[in-house]
C-alpha cells in the first residue's frame, strides 16, 4: 500500500485509456486500465480500487452493463461514467439510476476532467481497505 | 262552329252535326271516323256539363264502356271520390264557358282498375253564330307515364341536389364538353372564395399558371382510356392564392351513353399536406439525430486525445521551439473548433430542453435586437416590433428559445446584405399557439432548397456551418412546436415558430410530446 488513490479506468479506444492513464498517473493516482466490460470485471476479482472510471459507450458489453456488474460485486464501489456524447440524459439517467457517483463528458478539457473527477470522489467515502479483493 | 261527334246524345248538337254533314258532303265522314279512332281521348259537354260525346279511346283509357258512362255520372266514374279533382276540373269549365276561352288543364282521372291516369286537357268552347257558349270540346292525351317519369326525374333531381349541397368537403363543378363551368356546389363557392357568378368561365382558370390547357388535355385522355382521373393539382383561388387540391374527374354520361361534360370532385388538402410534410421533416430530423449523436460520439474520442494530449504537453512543460508551438497552437484552435461544431450537434441531436418554466415569449423577443445589434454589419437593417400584448405564456426554456429566436433573426439579417426590414410579430393562433413570425426582405429561399433548411450542415452561407437552423428546429419540437417556412424568392421569407400556448393546452401538448 503505496498511499495513493487506486482508479481502474474502463475504455475501448486505446488512445483515450493511455491519455487517462498518463494523466492521473501524473496527477498522483495509481491507474490500472482496461480495453472492456470483461477484462475490467477481471481486474475488479483481483485487485483492490478505490473509483472506477467508466467508458458509457462500449461495444460487446456496454457502460451500463459493467456498471451493473461492478455494483453486484463491490456495491460501495464509486464509479464515475465517461460520456463522450456529453448530452445523453438517457444513458446518463440511466447510470445514475444504478448508482454510479456521476458522470464526466469527454468534450471537457482535461483539467476540468480531473477536477470533477476529485470533487466527484470527495464525496464519497473510501472503503478499499474493507473490501475483500475476492467474493 | 265545326264539331262532330260518333257518339251523339244531344239532339240540339246532333242537329248541328248533321247540318254540317250534309254540307260537308265526303269530308265530314272522314274527320268523324278520325275523331273516333283516334289516339287523344274526344268529349263534348254541355253548358250543364252532361256529356254529349265521346270517342272510343275514351274506353281504352278508362277501362269502362261508353255505355257505362253514358248510363252513369261521368264525374262520379272519372274523380271517384276526390271532390278536390272534381271540383277542380268543373271550376276550370266553368272559368271557359264564362270567359268564353278555351283552357289548356292537366289533370288526372280514375280509371275503372282504380290506378290513377294523367291527362293533359284542351278545352275548347263551341258557341252559336252569336258567340254564346254552348259546349266545350274536351281534347285530351294520356300523359300517365310521362307524369311519372317526369315525377321521377324531379325527384331524382331534387336527391342530387340535396347530395350536392349537403356535401361540405367536397367542391363539385361540372363542366360541359368545351370545358365550360356549367354547375357548382356551394362548397365550389367557398373552396375558391369566388364572388360573382363562374358559371361559363372556363374550368382550366382554375389551375395555377400555365397549367390549365395541358391539364385539361390531360384529364381528358385520362378518362378516354381509364374511365376517371385522379390527381393531387395545384388550383387556384379567386383572390390569386394557390392550395393543393386531390381532383377527381370523371365523365358525365347522358341517356345515349355518350359524354356530355364532366364532374370534378376538389378537395382542400392544404392542411393533409402540412402534416405529411410534418411527419416526413420529423422522421427526417429524427434519423439526421440519430446520426448526428453517431457522429458527435464519433469525433469526439480522437477530439479527446488530440485535445488531452496538447494539455499534456502544457502540462510537463516541454520546451518547443516557435514553430512547433505556432503548430500546436494551430492544432488546437481547429482541434476546439470541431468541438464547437460537436457540441452543437449534440445539442441537436438532444430531446428534452433543459428546463420547463413559464416563459413569457415577448420578453424572449425583446432581448433579441440588442444582441443582434451587436453584428456591426447588419446595421443598415431597419427592425420592426409587432408583439401582442394579450400573448400567453409559454412553458419552456427561455435561453434555448432565446438562441431559437437569435438564430432565425441572424439568419435572417444575413439574407439582407445590403440592408432591408426585419419584422418580428408574436400572435396568438386559434387560442392555442403563440406565434412568433420573424420576416425579413431578403433573397428569400430557393424552392428546391426549402425541404433541406433543417437538415444538419446544409448551408448557403460560405461561413456556416449549418447547424443553427438544425439546432433551432430540435429545439422547438422540444417543446412541442413546429417551425414554418414561407419565402418567394428575392421578396424575402418568414419563418414562423408555434408553440403550444401554457394556459389551455398546456397538459396536452407538452405533457403528451413527452
Amino acid at each position: 500500500m503505496d498511499g495513493k488513490i487506486k482508479i481502474l479506468v474502463i475504455d475501448d479506444e486505446t488512445d483515450a485509456l493511455e491519455l487517462f492513464r498518463d494523466l492521473f498517473t501524473k496527477k498522483g493516482y495509481a491507474v490500472e486500465c482496461a480495453p472492456g466490460g470483461i477484462e475490467a470485471l477481471e481486474i475488479i476479482d483481483k485487485m483492490l480500487f478505490d473509483a472506477v472510471l467508466l467508458d458509457i459507450r462500449m461495444p460487446i458489453m456496454n457502460g451500463i452493463e459493467v456498471l451493473a456488474k461492478i455494483k453486484q460485486k463491490k456495491p460501495d464501489l464509486p464509479v464515475v461514467m465517461l460520456t463522450a456524447y456529453g448530452y445523453d440524459d438517457t444513458l446518463i439517467n440511466k447510470a445514475l439510476e444504478q448508482g454510479a457517483t456521476g458522470y464526466i463528458s469527454k468534450n471537457f478539457p482535461l483539467a476540468q476532467i480531473v477536477y470533477t473527477f476529485q470533487t466527484l470522489l470527495s464525496t464519497m467515502p473510501t472503503k478499499r481497505e474493507e473490501d475483500s479483493p475476492a467474493e | 262552329m265545326v264539331c262532330n261527334t260518333p257518339l251523339v246524345s244531344d239532339t240540339i248538337v246532333s242537329k248541328v252535326f248533321t247540318k254540317n254533314r250534309q254540307n260537308s258532303g265526303y269530308l265530314f265522314p272522314m274527320i268523324e271516323k278520325s275523331i273516333e279512332e283516334a289516339n287523344m281521348l274526344f268529349l263534348y259537354l254541355n253548358l250543364d256539363l252532361k256529356l254529349i260525346m265521346c270517342n272510343k279511346s275514351l274506353e281504352r283509357i278508362t277501362g269502362y264502356t261508353r255505355k257505362e258512362i253514358f248510363k252513369g255520372d261521368w264525374q262520379k266514374i272519372f274523380f271517384g271520390k276526390n271532390h278536390s279533382k272534381r271540383e277542380m276540373f268543373k271550376a276550370v269549365l266553368m272559368s271557359c264557358f264564362a270567359n268564353v276561352r278555351g283552357h289548356a288543364y292537366e289533370g288526372s282521372i280514375i280509371r275503372k282498375d282504380g290506378t290513377e291516369c294523367a291527362l293533359s286537357w284542351s278545352n275548347t268552347i263551341i258557341t252559336d253564330v252569336s258567340g254564346k257558349s254552348q259546349g266545350v270540346f274536351c281534347i285530351a292525351t294520356d300523359v300517365t307515364e310521362y307524369k311519372f317519369a317526369k315525377n321521377d326525374v324531379a325527384a331524382c333531381s331534387e336527391r342530387l341536389k340535396d347530395i350536392f349541397v349537403s356535401i361540405k368537403d367536397y367542391a363539385l363543378l361540372t363542366t360541359n364538353l368545351a370545358n365550360k363551368i356549367t354547375y357548382y356546389g356551394a362548397s365550389a363557392t367557398t373552396l375558391f372564395n369566388w364572388k360573382s357568378d363562374m358559371i361559363l368561365k372556363d374550368i382550366s382558370t382554375l389551375f395555377a399558371a400555365d397549367e390549365g390547357t395541358s391539364i385539361i388535355s390531360k384529364i381528358k385522355r385520362k378518362i378516354t382510356s381509364k374511365g376517371s382521373f385522379e390527381e393531387e393539382l395545384t388550383l387556384l383561388r379567386s383572390d390569386g392564392s394557390v392550395f393543393s387540391s386531390m381532383v377527381l374527374v370523371s365523365g358525365l354520361v347522358n341517356a345515349d351513353n355518350n359524354v356530355s361534360g364532366y364532374l370534378y370532385i376538389i378537395r382542400d388538402i392544404t392542411e393533409q399536406k402540412k402534416i405529411e410534410a410534418q411527419m416526413i421533416q420529423n422522421e427526417k430530423m429524427a434519423a439526421m439525430g440519430q446520426l448526428a449523436a453517431g457522429v458527435a460520439h464519433e469525433i469526439n474520442n480522437p477530439l479527446l486525445v488530440i485535445l488531452g494530449r496538447i494539455d499534456m504537453l502544457a502540462m510537463d512543460g516541454e520546451k518547443m521551439s516557435p514553430g512547433v508551438g505556432k503548430t500546436i497552437d494551430i492544432i488546437t484552435s481547429q482541434a476546439k473548433r470541431m468541438r464547437v461544431i460537436v457540441d452543437r450537434l449534440l445539442l441537436y441531436s438532444r430531446k428534452k430542453p433543459v428546463s420547463r418554466n413559464i416563459v413569457d415569449v415577448n420578453e424572449i423577443l425583446k432581448t433579441i435586437p440588442p444582441l443582434v445589434a451587436y453584428y456591426p454589419e447588419f446595421h443598415k437593417i431597419e427592425w420592426k416590433e409587432n408583439l401582442d400584448k394579450e400573448l400567453a405564456k409559454v412553458k419552456g426554456d427561455f435561453n434555448q428559445l432565446q438562441d431559437v429566436f437569435l438564430n432565425i433573426a441572424i439568419n435572417a439579417c444575413q439574407a439582407m446584405p445590403d440592408g432591408g426590414t426585419l419584422t418580428i410579430s408574436s400572435y396568438m393562433q386559434d387560442g392555442e399557439f403563440v406565434n412568433v413570425g420573424v420576416e425579413d426582405t431578403g433573397s428569400g429561399v430557393k424552392k428546391e432548397d426549402m425541404g433541406k433548411l433543417f437538415l444538419p450542415f446544409f448551408t448557403t452561407k460560405d461561413t456556416g456551418t449549418g447547424l443553427g437552423l438544425p439546432l433551432c428546429y430540435s429545439i422547438v419540437e422540444s417543446h412541442a412546436g413546429v417551425i414554418e417556412v414561407e419565402s418567394e424568392l428575392d421578396k424575402g421569407a418568414i419563418f414562423t415558430v408555434k408553440l403550444p400556448a401554457y394556459i389551455l393546452k398546456e397538459s396536452i401538448s407538452i405533457k403528451d410530446k413527452e
